[in-house]
């Protein structure tokens, strides 16, 4: 296993990163995740995502999160 | 990148990535994430498999990271278990410190297996034959994936898009593991696949550059291997963290001080008190910007 430090995370140049903040656990009332506030399918669906899907998929999970308290 | 038969599920740091693989005899997982994620991994499994059977679950190495959730899986779906043929021992002994597990504040569901693979030796998984090839030495045992007729790597820990794990028998004295690693390196260099699926992070396609940044790391492991040392300190106090999600500041010092493999690797390398192992900790990985210092806690920064 390996974690390496934020910098050297793992991302192709010019790749969308997932928005995986390692917390991984479903909401069973918002069918969220708690971490990155993606759906199960978009979870599942990240890696054969395009770009663009991606994008998207980032923009409605950014949406989706709490107002700032 | 990758026929239609093969799903990854990208997962972060803390799970790896599990691969879902399809064919006629059925549907095969390779690695099962986390413990403590295991839920996630079921329901992302739930949903991929869409009424499917699991049929079998294949891991390239043994790991917290990669077997965590092989009980709830096997519970879930009465799946064959495969394991690397060297992990065999450990699994039956289960090892906490070849594993890697209690020895560094990880944990995993211990499981049992069905059977197990060799390097050399050929599995069918989804629609694909797929040669198990050798990958030391993050882990001594780790295998890989490979199909010849898609020229497709699932490559585990081994490589990763920018890195690859932390060749832990070198630290402990074992002094072929740079070697081996390197090795491994010049296995997928030759192989030249047209996409590599790694334990963590995106498939990618980009293969040459990735073996470029990952040589470049080993090249400079291979010229002061206490620079990995201190890269392997740094890597597990990010997992814990993960783990955790926080960690009082005050506390790091014990808690360096309390972990086995922290106090293995600073014996061996950087003989720092605790109070100064923490403290170089918490300046370097701020500076990395791979934690934040907030309310007195250290907290990871974002690690997808």
């Amino acid at each position: 296993m390996s974690a390496p430090p934020a910098a050297a995370a793992p991302r192709g140049r010019g790749d969308v990163p997932s928005p995986c903040i390692n917390v991984c656990r479903m909401n069973d009332a918002t069918g969220l995740c708690e971490g990155c506030f993606r759906t199960l399918d978009e979870i599942a669906g990240w890696s054969g995502y395009t770009r663009a899907e991606k994008l998207a998929a980032r923009a409605r999970a950014e949406a989706r999160k709490p107002a700032a308290r | 990148m990758l026929p239609a038969s093969i799903q990854v599920l990208q997962r972060g740091w803390l799970s790896s990535n599990g691969i879902l693989l399809a064919g006629r005899e059925g549907v095969t997982l390779v690695d099962s994430g986390y413990g403590d994620h295991a839920p996630q991994t079921l329901a992302l499994l739930d949903h991929a498999l869409a009424g499917r059977p699991l049929a079998r679950l294949v891991n390239t190495h043994c790991h917290s990271d990669h077997i965590g959730g092989n009980r709830a899986v096997q519970a879930r779906h009465g799946c064959r278990t495969t394991i690397p043929a060297g992990e065999a021992p450990l699994i039956d002994a289960w090892d906490e410190e070849a594993l890697i597990l209690g020895f560094a504040d990880q944990r995993a569901e211990r499981f049992g297996y069905d059977d197990t693979l060799a390097a050399g030796e050929v599995v069918r998984m989804g629609e694909h034959e797929w040669q198990a090839i050798a990958a030391p030495a993050h882990d001594p045992h780790a295998l890989m994936f490979w199909s010849p007729e898609e020229r497709v790597l699932i490559a585990g820990d081994a490589l990763w898009e920018d890195g690859f794990g932390v060749i832990f028998p070198a630290l402990f004295g074992d002094t072929h593991a740079l070697a081996q690693t390197r090795a491994t390196l010049d296995t997928i260099a030759r192989l030249a696949p047209r996409a590599v699926i790694p334990g963590h992070g995106a498939a990618f396609d980009r293969v040459v550059p990735a073996l470029e940044r990952a040589y470049g790391r080993l090249e400079g492991f291979e010229r002061d291997l206490s620079r990995h040392a201190r890269h392997a300190v740094k890597v597990m106090i990010v997992f814990a963290l993960l783990q955790k999600r926080r960690m009082p500041i005050a506390t790091l010092p014990a808690y360096c001080a309390s972990i086995g493999i922290l106090q293995r690797i600073n014996r061996e390398f950087l003989g720092l008190t605790p109070e100064a192992m923490a403290a170089w900790l918490v300046e370097d990985l701020v500076r990395a910007r791979a934690v934040a210092q907030e309310d007195g806690d250290l907290v990871p920064l974002i690690a997808a």
